[in-house]
């Protein structure tokens, strides 16, 4: 589904609030007006998404949850994530551009 | 240091302390205060012997508050039968009750269902997964509730009650985490 | 009367601990076309002088959203009689989640579309009787009712998100099934009983208005017996009465910090014009009231809402003290007569 050169940010005007007391972010996305909850792990990934490419992301990822999750299981996880922000309209994913 | 560092660093120690990698959730932040159904008022619920019985329980990891809306409204509908229609309150002796401000008589379903309560019922709450279920019963409707969440559907009789009864098994194996807290209130018994 | 349940101040959850608010509630302005019975602000037609101007409500969302603020509620008075009303909300929309309450007389298909445009995630419409009669007497306007609907029907045609919000008093009490359906009918996917508060015109009409507990009880249960299929119903009655203190923050026309609009008349945190935004919220009486120290709790209330002792408001009203339990709450009420206020300087 993702290519390893594809770049993953936050979309346009989302706005994420860090919750650290309780463990959780929240996201607001303007263009279809919501809040969305997100847990530790989906806090994770969306504050890894800073332009990085999709093996950018797996690397961090991977590297940071490395005592909690082997490198598949990790890898696994992240992409299911990243479905689930870009679906939310939280991360925005686009395509490196050919060369 | 940067913020984003900062918060790397607090969400690694976080997720060590946790000792394992949660799959990812994403939930909608509801505006709405979710309230459970109107129970009676006290006094109608001590002339008719009404009780509340709600179970605490813990959410599975897995599934999401979305899903809990969904058992509720499927459970919910189940309820809704002819042999459950609301039917005009009468004391245990079989006396007519009437609502001592309005001078009514409340008419109510025998067995009701009054919401399951999330643990984060306001706007913002820490991502607690405790939730309580309540039902609500008089008269016959009380033998009704105590089947329901005691007995194997199909066990029970009258038969219109199994489906409710499928819908609770549903609650235990599939969205609870472990056994539930069980707790009756009880009009009839002292503060 | 229940066995088993936590029965210790906050033993399930216990108030949760916030460092920087998440969400505010903006009053606008004290403008408003109606002459409302219930008014909490003693609304005018009038502007008031000495309101917040545009630039400096802009500068506070800035600062709100800077500091970690969400979500924002707008109301008023009528919000939207301010005529740069749709310039701070499209502000607030574009940094927070925005909802907007208003009475919706004067919005039509145009302004409809235009907040639709700038991100209004939702729109609280007050209605205050099923019958023009009703509402339109205790708005002091006639053609009111209709005008609302109109207005609600405007917003649903451009698919903005509305709920019905009723204060519920003597006046309304028999007709909220029937405002149930007709909340439902228009296109409300939410129905929100709201309690009245001893504020403003509302204060002065109280024996008027004001229903005692049972019957307020009693006007819930005729409403929750049979609500109308996919309209939810939001009600801070027992067993949902929540102490919110411990997540509210407001500010009112004048850029005071108030924590909530029902304690307009009891506290003042600071003025956001020369304080800064968190530096109200750390202020003594607020930590005081976020803590949830209160005398006296509803078990039930408690166990499923993270706070003790319920409405400070309502608790500071009738008691005169910020730990005294909510008597709006069927097993707090401890025999107060909801109809009479305490002849008690505040």
């Amino acid at each position: 589904m993702f290519c390893p050169t594809d770049r993953f940010d936050h979309a346009p005007g989302v706005v994420l609030r860090p919750m650290p007391e309780w463990g959780c972010a929240y996201a607001y996305t303007p263009r279809r007006p919501a809040l969305t909850e997100l847990n530790t792990t989906a806090w994770l990934i969306a504050a890894l998404c800073d332009g990085t490419t999709l093996a950018e992301l797996e690397r961090d990822f991977a590297d940071t949850v490395q005592r909690v999750a082997g490198s598949n299981a990790a890898r696994d996880t992240l992409h299911r994530g990243l479905a689930l922000l870009v679906e939310a309209g939280i991360i925005a994913r686009t395509e490196e551009a050919p060369r | 240091m940067s913020d984003r560092a900062r918060t790397l660093l607090y969400l690694r120690a976080l997720i060590d302390a946790g000792g394992a990698l949660e799959e990812p959730r994403l939930e909608p932040v509801r505006l709405h205060v979710r309230t459970a159904g109107s129970i009676p008022p006290k006094a109608v619920m001590a002339a008719a012997g009404y009780i509340v019985v709600v179970w605490t329980w813990r959410i599975r990891p897995e599934v999401t508050r979305i899903e809990v809306e969904e058992w509720e409204r499927a459970h919910a509908r189940e309820l809704d039968v002819a042999e459950n229609a609301p039917r005009p309150m009468t004391e245990a002796g079989g006396a007519g009750i009437t609502d001592a401000e309005t001078g009514s008589v409340p008419s109510r379903s025998m067995l009701a269902y009054h919401g399951t309560v999330l643990a984060r019922r306001s706007v913002f709450a820490p991502p607690g997964r405790t939730v309580q279920t309540l039902w609500g019963a008089w008269g016959e409707g009380r033998q009704w509730l105590e089947a329901i969440l005691s007995k194997a559907p199909d066990t029970i009789a009258p038969e219109w009650l199994q489906p409710i009864a499928r819908t609770v098994v549903d609650l235990r194996t599939r969205l609870m985490e472990g056994d539930p807290e069980v707790t009756v209130i009880d009009p009839s018994l002292p503060l | 009367m229940s066995e088993g349940l936590a029965g210790t101040p906050g033993a399930v959850g216990g108030t949760p601990w916030i460092g920087r608010p998440l969400k505010v509630t903006l009053c606008l302005t004290a403008r408003c076309p109606l002459d409302c019975r219930a008014c909490y602000a003693d609304c005018g037609a009038r502007p008031a002088a000495d309101e917040l101007d545009t630039a400096t409500w802009l500068r506070l969302l800035d600062t709100l959203a800077a500091d970690g603020v969400i979500n924002v509620f707008v109301e008023g008075g009528e919000p939207l009689a301010r005529g740069d009303a749709e310039t701070i909300l499209a502000h607030a929309a574009a940094r927070m989640f925005t909802t907007l309450r208003t009475h919706a007389v004067t919005i039509d298909d145009a302004t409809a579309a235009r907040l639709k445009g700038c991100g209004i995630g939702r729109v609280y419409v007050d209605l205050m009787g099923a019958a023009a009669a009703t509402h339109d007497a205790m708005v002091g306007t006639p053609g009111s009712l209709a005008a609302a609907l109109a207005g609600i029907a405007a917003l649903r045609r451009h698919a903005v998100p509305v709920s019905v919000l009723v204060i519920l008093c003597r006046p309304n009490a028999g007709e909220l099934p029937e405002l149930a359906r007709l909340a439902a009918g228009a296109g409300a996917d939410e129905l929100g009983v709201l309690r009245l508060y001893p504020l403003g015109r509302a204060r002065r009409a109280w024996s008027a208005l004001a229903l005692s507990l049972d019957e307020q009880m009693a006007a819930l249960g005729a409403l929750a017996a049979d609500p109308p299929a996919g309209l939810r119903l939001m009600q801070s009655w027992h067993p949902d009465d929540a102490n919110c203190c411990w997540q509210n923050a407001a500010i009112d026309p004048w850029g005071h910090a108030i924590g909530c609009p029902y304690l307009r008349d009891y506290v003042d945190y600071g003025d956001l014009r020369t304080t800064p935004w968190l530096e109200t919220w750390n202020h003594p009486l607020y930590r005081r009231l976020r803590a949830g120290a209160v005398d006296g709790h509803c078990p039930d209330c408690a166990s499923s809402q993270l706070s003790s002792g319920g409405c400070r408001a309502t608790a500071y009203a009738f008691h005169g003290r910020w730990d005294a339990p909510d008597p709006f709450c069927v097993t707090m009420n401890k025999g107060i007569d909801l109809r009479v206020l305490p002849d008690r300087p505040l």
